[in-house]
């Protein structure tokens, strides 16, 4: 039998290039201020935002030359932080489809990957969706 | 029937084309015919809300709408004493939160 999706009071659909602009760092911004709230967030990433998960991306960013000793972590180190300090309150999903035909199949142990076909229960599962970005 | 609610968020400045503008004006056409309408102006967008930078957000006003810039955005683009178009207020993405998981409200992130 197929394990029913945790509810959720919001979806976030997260698409789009993740370094082109502010929508990662918003989106994070909002899922962190949710967090405080007491709401349960999950988040779908979409398109190259399923790259943001990869294991392969380690704990930090590559150096800085201009901030040589300052260490910035990755997105796969913040998200796995958020995710292991909220384990009731927030869940991250990833598009199977998505990240395959991107190439980035070795996701943090946290993030379920799911085909787009199953989209449509990840919106039943939460109260409200709200997409972010464009594919 | 009450009056839908609706919160707009922008994140395109008026610079990367028509979008900013065209969004905003729905907002405004929103507003006019009767819809609670808040926009926040988020990323790039708050710049389009320094003097007169992008009309619509007057008309935005004009209708009835409340707009609000994100105060990390203003900051971080070394913004923080720009004069905004009056009305514009200063917000937080922090304080939107709650109207964001509100099932009463309406969300448009574009």
């Amino acid at each position: 039998m197929r394990k029913s999706l945790p509810q959720t009071d919001l979806l976030l659909t997260l698409m789009g290039a993740p370094h082109a602009d502010d929508t990662l760092t918003d989106t994070l911004r909002l899922v962190q201020a949710l967090l405080d709230s007491g709401t349960r967030v999950s988040v779908w990433a979409c398109g190259y935002a399923t790259l943001l998960t990869q294991r392969a991306l380690g704990e930090c960013k590559p150096r800085n030359p201009a901030s040589w000793d300052t260490e910035y972590p990755s997105t796969a180190a913040i998200i796995a932080t958020m995710l292991a300090a909220h384990p009731e309150h927030l869940y991250w999903y990833g598009c199977r489809f998505c990240s395959d035909d991107r190439g980035a199949d070795d996701h943090l142990a946290e993030v379920v990957m799911r085909p787009p076909a199953r989209y449509a229960e990840n919106v039943a599962a939460a109260g409200k969706t709200l997409v972010i970005g464009v594919m | 029937m009450d009056p839908s609610r609706v919160l707009l968020i922008e994140t395109r400045g008026p610079h990367s084309g028509p979008g900013c503008a065209a969004f905003l004006a729905d907002g405004a056409a929103l507003a006019a015919h009767g819809s609670s309408v808040r926009v926040l102006l988020l990323g790039d967008a708050v710049t389009g809300a320094v003097a007169n930078a992008v009309p619509e957000i007057a008309s935005l006003i004009r209708a009835g709408a409340e707009v609000a810039v994100d105060d990390i955005s203003i900051d971080r683009r070394g913004m923080s004493h720009a004069r905004l178009f009056p009305g514009v207020t200063r917000t937080s993405l922090e304080k939107t939160a709650a109207e964001i998981v509100d099932s009463d409200v309406k969300v448009v992130w574009h």
